[in-house]
Order: C-alpha cells, then structure tokens, then sequence
C-alpha cells in the first residue's frame, strides 16, 4: 500500500472539501483497502466517512418510503423491520452479503461504489484489459464470470454491487452531494460503462459523494434469488431483483433486474414485458426468464449463465407470489 | 461419539492456542529482525540477463542477494539436483526466486522489491505435459520425464482380446491448493559459526541438510527449531528448505537476524500445490464381473523441477489400481516436467487421483455390465494374502470388504439409494411444474499404505530417544512437528502407555535438531505409525531397565514407575534410550520406486456421500458423509475424529469449490483466499466417522497412520454421487455449476 | 512529519491535476474521479480548511481495556499495529484481503476484520481481541478446548473472537444461527464440527 494522508472526516461538509482530486471516500474499507494493498488504487489521500454521525440511519416507513443513509452498514439494514417486511428483495440479498464481519463493517455507499472483482482489473490490467497486441484478454481468456449482455463492447466484467439490484428493481433514487450542491439520481444512473481503461465505471461528478437511498413506498411485492458456487460466504453467479405493482391479481408493473451477467445492473425489460399484465405462475415465471435470455450473448466460458439467468428470474418471480416451490 | 468420549488426554498445546499465547514464528517478537523477500520472474521460461536496480531507491539502506553469493552450492536439497536455490540464469517457471532482499522494516522491503526490475529473455514455455514430452522445450533432462515407472503383471494386453467387456475411461484431477492458514514463514539467526532456524516446517531435517549445503557449512553447524505450524498438508514438507537457506543467505549477508514471511498471495503463486492428473484406465472384465486384465496409463504434472515428484509418482503408481485383485495388469506412470511452478507433496500424495479414476471408472464398468457398482466392487475386493501388481502381498487380518460392509451398513446405503432412485423418478416426472432438486448417493473405497516406501523409510534410518528427568519424568524426543495432527498429544499418549506412566509425567515439544534425534520427516501418515512405533521399542527398554533395578513390582504402578525412574537418574543413570528402524523385511535395494515389499501395512476406508443438486442452477449440496476408516488402532479417538473431519472437508473442497486458475505466465490466477474458495462451516455437511479398531486382530495393536487416508475418499464418492443424480458422469475436478447446468458439458478431459 | 496540519498542498494539487492526469485517470477509479474537473474548481477546494495527517502519527488505541500509545502511519492497518507495534499476536494474518476472519477484533462490540480496518480510524473506539476473553469453564475458549475445536491452531484466535461477538449479541443461538454466524471464518484442516459444537456449548455455559 502506498502511503497517502488521511482526513477523518466528521460532516458531511467536511468530507465533501477534503475530496480533493486524488482522493477517495473509504468507509468501511472492506474493498478500498484491499485495492490498496493491490496497488490497484493509490490515492494520494483517504477521507474516512464512517465517522460522519450524519450519514448513517434509516428512517421512513413502508407507506411513504425508506431513506437509508450512505454510511448505514449492511448489518444496520439487516436489523431493519421496515427493510424486513416491505423490501424483502433488499433485505435477502443484503443478508448473503460476504460474512457477518463484512456486514458489521461495509456501508451501503461502499456497497454500492465497489470495483468490479474481475480478477484481470484485480491484477492491474485495468476494466478494459487488453494485451500489448491489442487483444482483449478476458474475451479470449478466462471468462467464466465474465458478462453474458453487451458483450460487443469492451467493457465484460460484471458489475460487483449486489445491492443496487434490489434497489433499481425498487425503483430507489440516490441522493449525492458534492461541490456543487446536491443532486438525486435514479440508483441506475450511478454507474456508465466504460469503453477505455480511462473512463470510470461510475457517472458520478467529481467531488461527489452518495448521501442516502431513499426507496419509495411499498406497493406491490418484492423478492431477490441469488445462485453461488458455494454454499458459505461468496459472491452470487447470477441473482435477480423482482419488483411488481398488480391489478388484482396480474401484474400491472414490473422491474426486472440482474446481477452478474453485464457490467451494469442489467434490466430486463423483455422479462419485465413478458410477466405484465400475467399472473404470476410457475408456467408465467418461467416465460419470463425464457424472454430475458433472448438477446444474451455469452463468451467462449459462461455459457451456463444463460440458463442460470433464466432460473434466478422465474424463482425471483414465484419468490414474490410466496411460491418457493423448489424448497419442497 | 462414543469412540471419541473415552477418557483420553486432550489437545497437548490447545490452550495456548485457544488464547493466543502458542507463538507461530510470526508472533516472535520484533527483537530487531530485519524482513527478507524474493524477488521473482514473471515470466515462465527464458533467460534472465541482468536485473535492473532503479536508481532512484537508496540501495544502501538494504541487503540484496543473487545466486552469485551463495558459498555453497546453489541448491535446493531434495531427490534430484535439478532446482536452483536462487536462478542460475534460465527461468523455468513464474514466481522462480531470482534475488532475495533483506531490509529493516517491511514497508522499505516491499519498495526495494518494487525497485528491481528482471530484465530477461523469453522462451516458448509448455504447460501441458504431453506437450512437453514431445520434447520441443528442455525443461529436464533429455526429455522432460522426471520419472517413468512401469508395472507388470502378468500379461494384460494378451489378455484383453479373452475379456467378454473392455471399459476404457480417461479422468483428470486438478491442482489444489494447500492454503495452510499460516503462510510459509521463516527466522535464521546467526548463532556461532552456524546458523539457527526456526520456523514452520514439516521436517526440520531436511533443512539441516538444505542450509549446509547451501552455505558451504557442516550440517553440524546448522540447528533447526520447528515451531507450532498453522497447516501443512504436504505444502511443508519440501518448500522450507528453500525459505530457510533464503533467510540464512540474507541473515549472512546482512549479520541480523532475518524473518522471511510470505504474504498470502506470494504463498500461493510460489509454492507447490497437489499434482494435476491425467488418467487413462481400460479395465477387461468376464461377464460375472470379475476384472481380467487392467491398463493403467498416470501422468502428473510436475512442474518446473522435481521435488516431489518421483516420490508422489511412486505412490500413485502402487495405489493406482485400488484395494481390487487383478492378474493380468500393465501400468505406465510418468511425472512429467512443465513450466508450472513446480508440485509437490499434499495429503493422500498420489493417491487422491488414483482413486478418483479408480472409483469412477468402476461405476463405468458396472453400468456397462449391467451390474450393482457395490457387487462389481465386493467380488473383486483384495483379501489378505492377494497380491498387488508390484509383488506385494495384503497382509493379515487387512480386509476391504468389510470395511465396505461396515459402511454399507452405517450409512443405510442401499436404502437410501432406493429411496434416492425412488425419489428422483417422481421428481423427473414433475420437472414441468418446477421440482429441480436431483439427489445422489455414491461410495468409493480407498488405501493408503503407511510410512514412506520400504526403500526410502530403510534409507532414513529414523532414531527416537527417550530421556528420563531426576523428577521421574520422561522426555520424548523425536524430529516430528506438530502441525494441527496432534503429533505432541499422540506421541505422549504412546509413550506414556508404553511405559506405563500418567500422561502428565510424559514431557514432548516442539523439535529442535539440537535436541532431538532424526527420526525422519513428518509426512507419509507416519508419525504415529512407524516414529509411534520406535517410541513404543525405546519405552520397553526403559521398561526392562527399571525391572532389572527395581523389581518387576516397580513397573506397573505409575507412581512407584516415577518414583524408581527418579532414583535410577540421581543414582547417576544416564537414562536414556534409543530405538532405530530396522526393517523386517529384506528390501530390495536395486527398486526405489516399486519395491516389492512397498509398505508395512495398508489403512483402508470407504466413504459415502450424498449430495443435492439444483439441476438448474447448478449449485451442489453435500448433505452427508459417513467415512469408515480401518487404519489399525486409534491412539486418540478425539483427535483421530478430526482428522477425519478434517480431511473430508479437504476432499470436498477439492471436489467441488477449489477451482485454481492459471495466468498466462503459467502462474496461479486466482491467488487469494477470495478468488479461490476452500469449504467454509455452511459448505460442510454432517460428516459421520466411524473406526474399525476394536476387534481382537494383531492388525489393530498398532497404529497404520491416518493422516492422509480421510482426503482420499470424498472426490470419487462425490463424483458418483453426483453421476447418480444427474445421469452423467463426472470425469475431472472440480464439478463445477457451469458443469451441471450446460447439459451438452464436457465429460471428458 | 506532518501531524494533524492544515492542508499546505494548494500548489502541489494544482501540480498534481496538471501533471498526471494521466496516471490519475487509468490508475485510480475512484467515484470521485479525478478527470475533467475544472482547476479553478480544484484550487478552490484545495484551500479550503481541511485537517489532514500524514507521515508518523502518535495515537492512543483502548485495546482490552489499556490505553496504549504509539506510533504509526494512515496507512497501517489495525492488524498490523496490534501484531507489530502493540505485541497483541492473537489476531493472525491469513488472507489480508478480508475472506478469512482469522484476524477478527472486536470494535465497539461488533467484530470486524482488523486486516482491512486503519488504525487510524479506530482511535477513540474499544479494541477488543481474544487475550482479554474469559479463561475459565464459562467462556468460550473453553468450550473449544472441551470440543477439540482446532487442529493447527491459525484460524483459532479468529473463531474464538467472531464467537464471542455472535454470543454478545445472540447469547442464544440456533444451530443454523451458529453456523452463519461464524461464516466470516475459514478453517483449512476442517474442525468446523468441533467450532460449531463450541459455540453452541459455549451459549450454554455462559447462560449457567
């Protein structure tokens, strides 16, 4: 790790001065410090934020929505009885969140600004790595875990963030502040794909900061299904977010939303089509999956994440329904 | 529970551990050590031409040594001469040590390392051993073989045209990892003309020999301190010597003491890991059942240099057939040299692979007959007195099939199999209405003969002592480190029973080559075995001492036992006793690698698997695991308990989650505790062991070893479980979701 | 040395944004990223009043309940200055990334990986690892002791910790509770059994 100087910061006033060009946010440094023990990340200095008593808390109800703070940690939202019993779909997944010290340390903002774990970006080859000959070295290396959407661009790591799943699928929007005042975003327009090694994968300003995710009010039913490798702590293949408003009992309105096949959050907007105005059956769910396969793309490894796609998807759905048939 | 609820003595060191005051070599105390590193290439072969310091770091303030300061020979001291301590001037893998640095403080050592730059030479560089034995790259020798070993028996190509079936299989097994939780890590201290180490280690010895020889110095000069050591597995059997002549050439060069601790990643990217195996297996069998005629081709992959190799090509080689009887078999084992960072010694040394091929293969051939996989097996099983396919007899009272029975029983098999098959025929029928979950129940027997092989343990020529205290107390006195097995706990108990004093009047520690004997490395499941088994030789000598001074009275009370020993030392007795191997049997010195007589017993086991299987996204279950393990007597059923545990979860990991990558450099990719998955508490299943140690058979007096036999059985008992779940056969580890999801997967290697 | 000064570094900044926008822009990812920012904006911000540290720093740390002074830089982990500079070895480097739980601390009560926690930003805060736990029939070390709950002994200290943490805040928990709970730790000979079956005999004993 190289050295940098640090600037603990106990506003959020203050923090936004200190994050000068060169600096970074650490929160609750389960990723930052990892990067810069990797010498992925050298900042020149470190604002700590999670002394910043204005940042964490969880407040609202599920009849008018829930803001959650920036430095709120994973453990605090579990413990949540709001988060609990009307966002099920954030609740679950932040409970398979890496491990109970992960949990009592990371912070939402953390969560949500995490780098991509692809292991060439991991390695110093940056986002887009490419050899000195200009080939690309996860498209013809190893891309097991690489992304099965918007695979003709250069960008083919998964995006890391298992929360903003949830939360795009809940419609939520980021609160940022930074030298220019504050601002509030859709969650989904946090993060921009990178075409170069130069561009950031994150469309936020500099100087910004996430102050708070508010999640608006509960209407329909919501769920999260995620697939892993093993069965104790570790990142999920593939999970999807569900989140439905019904009319009687077809599904007027969906959100579809998916981890780890495209360097973003990936909507579904044909799965999201295919369930509207459907009942929620396994037969429906599992149309539903079956459309959000249609335009995946998957390299020389990962094939087997399509399939992976379309179950999380009709188990997420059937999840909301309270149909976990597969439990039985 | 029962077996391990009797009253033995706890875990010697646990409480020391429990609170953190059990010092590994990384908890030593500052005491102005400067801190070693290595600097390394990162390229897989070529040549290296200089290195470039950067001009811009003070070099003054640091020590930096190449292979050009070594004053003895540039070595690493194993079986052949072939691996350089520091680089000779051709790079035959990535992360090879090139220089080594020595700096005041770790943070000035990480920027010296930073500071140098390998300027080389690249040439082409093979990962594939048949590639390799074509021969374009010199890596070894004249043709990349470290080590052929046939074995004939009979004759199987004749016989395969009388076969009424001929089943033919090839199997790949993956490196794995050790990921022992302690890092390699080492201290040498300049102490006279010599040099002291201490470290974490397997076999003290073998760095007596390694740092003398690499310092130009008598071994005399060289003492070694094992200390407490987080994990071994193999992984510390060959790699210290390496570190510890490292932090002895640094300690020299720089006059300080020098602690050389790897970091997680280097530790994973340089040192050996299990071999990868390619294995062909065509079995000919008559219509009944019974295996005529077996072929056997084993390829490991060696890595860069030796080490290991031929040792762990040797075991596979006389495991490779399995506990079954066959007449007519032909079998060609070859390690095989690449640009892979060499491979080494890891629990079950050869044999993990072997049975994986073995087990899975046997399944094959059943579903080809037609037969039940557990008749196919119980009508070839060994009985005592069978000969293995290199000459050896299986001993007395040493029988498979009731070890099969045993677990047969214990684990309701056949009626969970009935219930399984039963079960997943519903749920075939309810796959429309979404029921995935495919179960699987499979077995796999297994052996381990114990200690290293009759050539190599006659060659060691192991020495124990025991020394007596003027307290009446005894010492025990061996080379053999304590590494989570429970050497400390389990030598004391055999010498305390063997004298016949409490367990608290028996005192054993760490070993330090200036106080202990060399009764040979910590590896091979010996320690309880065979340096068990000169304790117990050297505890009866001091046994018929005291009868002859104090009576034959004195010798079965163990508090007038401690008082006679009390008074034999003040009495000016020296007290001390020794015992040395001597083999029984006359070995055939010309075979080194199968000698007829290999091992002086074998442990057996069989393991039982059941697992669960989400067909659609792939995600495997182990729900439960019953190990039956004949490994003759159980000197501390608690500890013996764990150790089965413990190599089950090993087994499991290495079947299912540990995935290891390699770069393009021929390196490890995913060289971390988060990119390379080891089983964590929620992956592990209920595990039941079971022992059979309580008959009234000479082959349960003694201890065979069981260190090793517990890794063996869950890959291929996983692998069927898993064929039985899914309708397909598993041919190489790990069995990935990727594996069970794409229907259209690669079954073949 | 430069120890809690108000940032001086107006110019260098400013040199900083010039000179290696390069480096700053395929080297650091950071959500503040540092491309395209407008250098008035920069100077602006650059001088405003913030308290930066750099170099060596005194601190005071309450580790097991003694408050203890020393010397370290912002970068040095918590691991390291309780291994290195505070001789508290029970917390062990296995991973140093974070996946192991071998160095779990106790802070404020909840446990945390000390691998990837500053010491810096754990001034102020309690500090507690295994040395300070119970010894005696009631407290969990015991209870691994009674259930061979180790082997090699490197991942104990972490497993003793993250017990005692999951028992502070779940005094009683279910099996499945205890084997969640103590997901943040790897044992690589494989004693869960042994791990799981304390813990739970653990919430026993100290009910009693």
């Amino acid at each position: 790790m190289k050295a940098f100087e640090y600037v603990g910061a106990t506003s959020v006033d203050q923090a936004v001065k200190a994050l000068t060009p060169g600096s970074a946010p650490l929160a609750g440094g389960t990723d930052l410090i990892n990067r810069m023990k990797d010498y992925v990340t050298s900042p020149e200095r470190v604002v700590y934020l999670n002394d910043v008593k204005e940042l964490a808390g969880i407040s609202g109800d599920a009849a008018s929505g829930v803001t959650i703070l920036a430095g709120t940690r994973l453990a605090e939202i579990l413990a949540s009885e709001v988060v609990k019993s009307a966002y099920p779909a954030l609740w679950q997944t932040t409970s398979e969140v890496a491990t109970p010290q992960i949990r009592n340390m990371a912070s939402l903002g953390g969560n949500l600004f995490q780098h991509p774990r692809c292991w060439y970006y991991r390695s110093g080859f940056g986002l887009v790595p490419k050899t000195t000959d200009g080939k690309h070295m996860l498209r013809e290396g190893d891309n097991r875990y690489a992304a099965i959407f918007m695979t003709d661009g250069d960008a083919l790591y998964v995006h890391p963030s298992s929360l903003a799943v949830p939360l795009i699928a809940l419609g939520a929007k980021a609160t940022l502040v930074g030298p220019e005042g504050e601002r509030t975003v859709e969650v989904e327009e946090l993060y921009k794909v990178p075409t170069s090694n130069s561009e950031s994968p994150f469309a936020t300003k500099p100087g910004e900061i996430l102050k708070s995710v508010t999640i608006p009010a509960s209407k329909g039913k919501n769920a999260s299904y995620e697939a892993r490798h093993k069965q104790a702590h570790d990142w999920p293949l593939v999970m999807a977010s569900v989140n439905l408003t019904f009319s009687g009992e077809t599904v007027s309105d969906a959100r579809v939303v998916v981890y780890g096949v495209a360097p973003v959050p990936w909507r579904s907007k044909a799965a999201e089509e295919a369930i509207k105005d459907k009942v929620i059956t396994v037969e429906s769910a599992r149309s539903a999956g079956e459309a959000a396969a249609a335009g995946a793309k998957p390299l020389s490894m990962n094939g087997f994440k399509v399939s992976m796609l379309k179950t999380v998807i009709t188990r997420a759905l059937c999840t909301s329904a309270g149909n976990k048939y597969w439990e039985a | 529970m029962t077996q391990a609820d009797r009253n033995e003595p706890r875990r010697r060191n646990a409480s020391k551990l429990f609170y953190g005051t059990e010092p590994f070599v990384d908890d030593l105390p500052a005491q102005g050590d400067w801190h070693g590193g290595t600097v390394r290439s990162r390229i897989a072969h070529g040549r290296l031409i200089r290195l470039k310091f950067s001009p811009e770091f003070d070099w003054s303030q640091v020590v930096v040594v190449t292979a050009a300061d070594i004053p003895g020979k540039n070595l690493v001291v194993c079986h052949e001469e072939d691996q350089p301590s520091l680089c000779d001037g051709t790079i035959r893998h990535y992360g090879e040590p090139l220089a080594l640095i020595a700096a005041p403080d770790g943070e000035l050592l990480h920027k010296a390392l930073r500071a140098v730059e390998p300027v080389v030479e690249p040439l082409p560089a093979v990962f594939d051993p048949f590639e390799s034995l074509k021969g374009e790259t010199r890596i070894f020798g004249k043709d990349n073989l470290f080590l052929e070993i046939p074995i004939s028996k009979g004759h199987a190509a004749k016989q395969f045209a009388s076969c009424d079936v001929v089943v033919e299989t090839n199997h790949f097994t993956p490196a794995q990892e050790h990921a022992y939780l302690e890092t390699q890590g080492m201290r040498a201290t300049l102490e006279g003309n010599g040099v002291r180490i201490e470290g974490s280690m397997q076999c003290p010895y073998y760095l007596v020999a390694g740092v003398a020889r690499l310092l130009g110095i008598p071994e005399t000069d060289v003492r070694v301190s094992a200390m407490q050591t987080g994990g071994g597995f193999g992984g510390k059997e060959d790699f210290p010597t390496m570190l510890a002549g490292h932090a002895a050439l640094l300690a020299r060069k720089c006059g300080r003491p020098v602690r050389m601790i790897y970091s997680r990643s280097e530790d994973m990217a340089a040192t050996t890991k299990r071999h990868p195996a390619w294995i062909r297996r065509k079995t000919g069998l008559s219509r009944a059942g019974q295996f005529l005629a077996m072929e056997l081709d084993v390829v490991l992959d060696g890595g860069a240099y030796a080490t290991l190799s031929p040792f762990v090509l040797s075991r596979a080689a006389l495991h490779a057939v399995g506990p079954y009887r066959c007449d007519h078999v032909s079998i060609c084992a070859r390690a095989v040299a690449t640009n892979h960072p060499p491979n080494g010694g890891f629990r079950g040394f050869g044999c993990p692979q072997v049975h994986f091929a073995t087990e899975t293969h046997i399944e094959a051939c059943a579903e080809k007959l037609g037969v039940d996989p557990v008749e196919l097996r119980r009508m070839n099983l060994m009985k005592p007195g069978d000969a293995m396919p290199f000459g050896q007899l299986l001993g007395p009272g040493t029988y498979p099939g009731v070890v099969l029975d045993e677990a047969l029983h214990r684990s309701r098999f056949e009626e969970r199999r009935a219930e399984i098959e039963a079960k997943n025929r519903t749920s075939e029928r309810r796959t429309d209405s979404g029921d995935f979950e495919k179960r699987g129940i499979g077995l796999a027997m297994f052996m381990h003969g114990t200690g290293l092989n009759a050539y190599w343990e006659k060659s060691v020529r192991s020495r124990v002592r025991l020394a007596a205290t003027a307290e009446g107390q005894v010492c025990v006195l061996t080379a053999q480190a304590e590494f989570g097995q429970g050497t400390l706990t389990a030598l004391a108990k055999i010498a305390a029973e063997s004298i016949g004093l409490a367990d608290s009047d028996i005192l054993i520690d760490h070993p330090d080559t200036a106080l202990v004997p060399d009764s040979g490395p910590t590896v091979a499941s010996r320690t309880v075995s065979i340096v068990g088994s000169l304790i117990h030789e050297a505890a009866s000598r001091l046994r018929q001492h005291i009868e002859e001074r104090a009576g034959l009275a004195a010798i079965y009370d163990p508090r007038r036992l401690k008082a006679a020993i009390a008074s034999c030392v003040s009495g000016g007795d020296s007290m001390v006793f020794e015992a040395e191997y001597s083999p029984t049997d006359d070995t055939d010195d010309a075979n080194t690698w199968a000698p007829p007589n290999a091992y002086p017993a074998y442990a057996l086991g069989c393991c039982v698997a059941e697992v669960k299987i989400d067909t659609l996204t792939g995600e495997i279950g182990v729900v439960d695991v019953h190990m039956i393990c004949d490994a003759g007597a159980v000197v501390c059923h608690r500890l013996a308990t764990n150790q089965v545990f413990g190599g089950a979860v090993q087994g499991i990991g290495w079947a299912l989650t540990e995935k290891l990558a390699w770069n393009e450099s021929g390196g490890m990719r995913n060289a971390s505790l988060s990119d390379y998955a080891i089983p964590s508490a929620a992956d592990v299943p209920e595990i039941h062991a079971h022992f059979l140690d309580d008959q009234h058979s000479e082959r349960y007096r003694y201890p065979i070893g069981l260190g090793e036999l517990p890794m063996e059985g869950p890959g291929p008992a996983i692998a069927n479980a898993v064929a039985m779940a899914t309708g397909r056969r598993p041919r190489r580890l790990p069995i990935s979701p990727e594996w069970i999801v794409c229907s259209q997967g690669p079954e073949e290697s | 040395m430069r120890d809690n000064v108000t940032d001086p570094n107006a110019a260098s900044r400013r040199d900083f944004l010039r000179g290696s926008s390069v480096a700053a822009a395929t080297a650091v990812l950071t959500q503040t990223a540092q491309v395209g920012m407008d250098e008035a904006a920069a100077e602006a911000l650059a001088t405003q009043q913030i308290s930066a540290q750099s170099g060596t720093i005194s601190v005071t740390l309450q580790v097991n309940g003694k408050a203890l002074k020393t010397e370290i830089e912002p970068r040095s982990t918590l691991l390291d200055v309780l291994r290195h500079r505070l001789d508290v070895t029970g917390p062990k480097r296995v991973c140093d990334r974070g996946s192991c739980g071998a160095c779990t601390v106790i802070l404020d009560g909840q446990a945390v990986y000390s691998c990837t926690t500053l010491a810096i930003s754990s001034q102020g805060k309690t500090i507690r690892t295994l040395e300070s736990f119970d010894t005696g029939e009631g407290g969990v070390p015991h209870a691994f002791h009674q259930n061979d709950g180790l082997m090699c002994g490197y991942c104990t200290p972490g497993f003793v910790t993250a017990c005692q943490a999951l028992l502070e805040k779940n005094p009683n928990p279910t099996l499945e509770e205890v084997k969640k709970g103590l997901d943040g730790n790897i044992c690589r000979c494989g004693t869960y059994v042994g791990v799981i079956q304390a813990a739970l005999d653990a919430a026993k004993a100290i009910k009693v």
